[in-house]
């Protein structure tokens, strides 16, 4: 995820702090309000109402492709829904909790201007996300973009196109989990913090080795990670001298590239998807 | 020191060959701690040479983790273990846990089609060649996935479900090849054996067991029933590396009940319910073994081809060991396919005897009427689809078994609709098969028990039989301590002694164990995995053992 604190994402985690106050009063009022009927009403629920209120939507009025990026961001925040589950659950919610003034034939418009969900398979590194598909990449465009991908040694850290470092965010299917912009400001201006599930840790074992891999997964007796070797191991906190879960992002700022570059990379990075299901 | 300095070279060496080669699948015997395919390795011994469990320590196995599947009332999976990383799932989601822990490294979801209804949403495993994993899923999707962070390499569509095909097997690879082939649930859908590219998913080959007008033995089936014929591929073929041959079971001829349409007045329905021995570079059909012609009883042979090496009348011989669900136990030279012997292992009685050739005569009134036909082993089988073991320590061929079982099967009328089940079955008396462990049980052992069997595969006899009250669904592990595991639809996990069938341990795991269980070690500590109702439980000995 190279966009990891971006404004939608703030809106998003604001709206569960403003809301959640009132919010959970209101839940325990309105155990049995009914949320209207409608398609997605049972994967809104099962989706987001794991985390919070879905009490917290109905008071929202957003456009589908504003609802789109809520539920992008929630998706990075954890949501767990298969591709359908989330087209869903931005169905409902923009058919009827839209923009006050809008009528239901301008959501139907605006969702075939969606592209289709890339994989209904997922895992947990790679978001499901509803970006517009863009035009397809000319054969210079790709070259230029692989090119640069080469020159900037993004596959240092990154996987794309199936090469490359495990210990980044895979970037296989960035297309479509981040839009453009936020591919940009990602390259230009690289939030200081990653995702959680995208932090580093480094590690000391007893015997003195220092280890270091992307964290995959922990509790209070383990710590599983891909190491720099591309191994999957886990490690018993007991058996550690130190370990260090490292929040900060190691990624540069691609500011000083040219503009051309720059716009040429984005377009390259937006195109990238994986394998669509068939 | 120079010992030191060796061991280091060797880790280090284990290290950078961390992929699953072809290499270390044709010795998978020369590294025990790992489970590489799913049948413990190309001849489906489902035998392990660890012995840190033993018959003095079974008894103190403790449960270690467990791993709840999200979809399933049960679960058919056997896991496969890459040094320390378990591969598992279910029909919607496949993870990479930390074998000693449990603990997730990664998950990748995925959503069967949700208006497919798929009569047996099964799911046995995975296959794994370098750092691809191998998913076939029950829609008709083969999909490769990158097996250090679970995402997607590739996907594609190779049986539409729509037309009654699923995919039920774990793959088996072989080189470049995976290998695998469609199931119809009764569906009346022509299936077939073939080959994709592991790189790209590409078609390389593709062996159809209903043949097409054209092929060999297309005439096995009257007048132009072959076009809906089924044949299904239920379970993962076996491989023998001395002649490149690929060895794979196939399922009923369909309608499954009624033959009316396709074996009159002598038709045998090729290569139903047979064994089919196939070049795996080609895909071509060096041989094939019939166990039941006609067959009108969904008598499947999708049981696993398990190749042994064995003393056959004083010399050495290339054999096939095979469990029919038709009652019979099987060996076959596995070069030529030539039958040496067949014995049942359960009460039958539709075979009188085989022919010079190996052919079996069927018993005058074994044909399936409207009134019923009374039929032992009843529709279940002997056996099924559940792993058999070969020791090689003890020589004996281990099945999981339904004993004296017997029904009442009727055939109906079959109109064949696409998609829709073919069967041609009427109303059936007896063989009622429980779902599952968690509801009462009333049968008596007249009626029929489950059993796990050891067998001479030299005779045919039984040396042995551990008796459960319910049936079985589970498959068979051996060690190199002379330990048996297995289960049932009693929901019990237990260890037998492999030479005599004494319990020496068990455990109920609350739900019925429909998988086959492998072991491996991690750090040198030995583990047992079993998947019982929709739940993967890991047992190992306590810490200071």
């Amino acid at each position: 995820m190279l966009q990891n604190y971006s404004s939608k994402w703030i809106l998003g985690l604001g709206l569960i702090l403003v809301l959640s106050a009132g919010g959970s009063a209101t839940a325990q009022t309105a155990g049995g309000t009914a949320l209207p009927d409608g398609k997605g009403k049972s994967e809104f629920q099962r989706v987001c109402g794991t985390c919070h209120s879905v009490l917290i939507a109905t008071t929202q009025h957003m456009s589908q492709e504003e609802w789109t990026g809520v539920v992008n961001d929630m998706v990075a925040r954890g949501a767990n829904g298969s591709a359908d589950d989330l087209a869903n659950v931005v169905t409902y919610l923009a058919t009827n909790y839209g923009p006050k003034q809008a009528a239901p034939a301008a959501v139907s418009t605006a969702a075939g201007a969606m592209a289709a969900p890339a994989l209904q398979g997922s895992n947990q590194q790679r978001p499901l996300m509803l970006i517009p598909e863009q035009a397809p990449l000319s054969s210079s465009e790709l070259a230029k973009g692989r090119s640069l991908v080469q020159k900037k040694s993004c596959t240092t850290c990154h996987r794309v196109e199936g090469q490359g470092s495990y210990q980044g965010p895979n970037l296989n299917n960035l297309g479509a989990t981040r839009t453009p912009e936020q591919i940009r400001a990602s390259l230009v201006t690289p939030s200081p913090q990653v995702l959680p599930q995208n932090r580093k840790i480094r590690l000391v074992t007893s015997d003195g080795k220092i280890v270091s891999g992307k964290i995959l997964d922990q509790d209070g007796f383990t710590i599983g990670l891909i190491d720099s070797s591309d191994h999957l191991v886990t490690y018993q906190k007991a058996g550690l001298r130190q370990f260090t879960i490292i929040e900060s992002n190691p990624m540069p700022s691609y500011e000083t590239m040219s503009a051309q570059d720059l716009n040429d990379l984005v377009r390259y990075l937006s195109s990238l998807r994986e394998p669509s299901r068939p | 020191m120079k010992a030191h300095i060796l061991v280091s070279i060797l880790f280090l060496a284990t290290q950078l060959n961390a992929q699953v080669t072809y290499d270390r699948m044709l010795h998978a015997d020369k590294e025990p701690q790992n489970w590489l395919t799913y049948g413990g390795n190309y001849a489906s011994h489902r035998y392990s040479p660890l012995t840190q469990i033993n018959k003095s320590n079974v008894a103190d196995l403790q449960l270690k983790w467990v791993r709840p599947f999200d979809t399933l009332k049960k679960t058919e999976n056997t896991p496969l273990v890459v040094d320390g990383v378990m591969y598992t799932g279910d029909t919607s989601q496949v993870a990479a846990v930390d074998a000693a822990t449990g603990r997730v490294y990664w998950t990748y979801s995925y959503t069967v089609d949700p208006k497919g209804v798929f009569v047996l949403p099964m799911f046995k495993g995975l296959a794994i060649s370098g750092n691809r994993l191998f998913w076939a899923t029950l829609d008709g999707h083969l999909i490769a996935i990158d097996a250090r962070d679970g995402h997607p390499l590739w996907d594609k569509v190779i049986a539409v479900w729509q037309k009654g095909y699923q995919l039920n097997v774990a793959p088996l690879v072989v080189k470049n090849k995976v290998i695998l082939g469609p199931a119809t649930n009764e569906e009346g859908a022509n299936c077939w054996i073939a080959a994709y590219d592991v790189e790209t998913g590409d078609e390389i080959w593709r062996f159809n067991t209903v043949p097409n007008p054209n092929e060999a033995n297309a005439g096995t089936w009257a007048g132009d029933s072959w076009v809906h014929g089924g044949a299904p591929i239920w379970v993962t073929g076996t491989y023998d590396p001395e002649t490149n041959l690929t060895f794979w079971g196939t399922g009923n001829p369909n309608p499954g009940w009624n033959g009316d349409v396709r074996i009159h007045p002598d038709k045998d329905n090729l290569y139903s319910d047979a064994v089919v021995a196939l070049d795996t570079d080609t895909g071509k059909l060096k041989w094939f073994y019939q166990f039941t012609p006609a067959d009108e009883f969904d008598w499947d042979s999708v049981e696993v081809p398990v190749l042994v090496d064995m003393p056959w009348q004083g010399k050495p011989r290339k054999v096939m060991l095979f469990a029919n669900r038709n009652g019979f136990f099987y060996v076959l030279d596995r070069n030529t396919g030539q039958f040496l012997h067949g014995t049942a292992f359960t009460k039958q009685n539709w075979n009188i005897g085989f022919d010079a050739k190996g052919r079996p005569m069927k018993a005058p009134d074994h044909k399936a009427t409207y009134e019923g036909t009374f039929i032992e082993p009843g529709v279940q089988g002997g056996t099924n689809w559940y792993s058999p073991s070969y020791s090689p320590r003890t020589g004996l061929f281990y099945i999981s078994s339904w004993q004296n079982y017997s029904a009442t099967s009727a055939k109906g009328d079959a109109t064949w609709v696409e998609g829709q089940r073919y069967t041609g079955t009427g109303r059936r008396k007896g063989g009622f098969v429980r779902p599952a462990a968690n509801a009462p049980f009333f049968k008596t052992e007249k009626e029929g028990y489950g059993a796990v069997i050891a067998v001479n595969p030299q005779t045919g006899e039984k040396k042995w039989e551990f008796k459960m009250t319910d049936f079985t669904d589970a498959g068979v592990l051996t060690t190199g301590s002379d330990l048996v595991f297995s289960g049932g639809k009693e929901g019990n996990f237990f260890a037998l002694d492999a030479r005599t069938g004494e319990n020496l341990w068990k455990v109920g795991l609350g739900a019925t164990v429909a998988s086959g269980p492998m072991t491996y070690s991690v750090n040198g500590r030995q583990y047992v995995a079993v998947c019982g109702g929709n739940a993967l439980f890991v047992f190992g000995l306590p810490d200071a053992e």
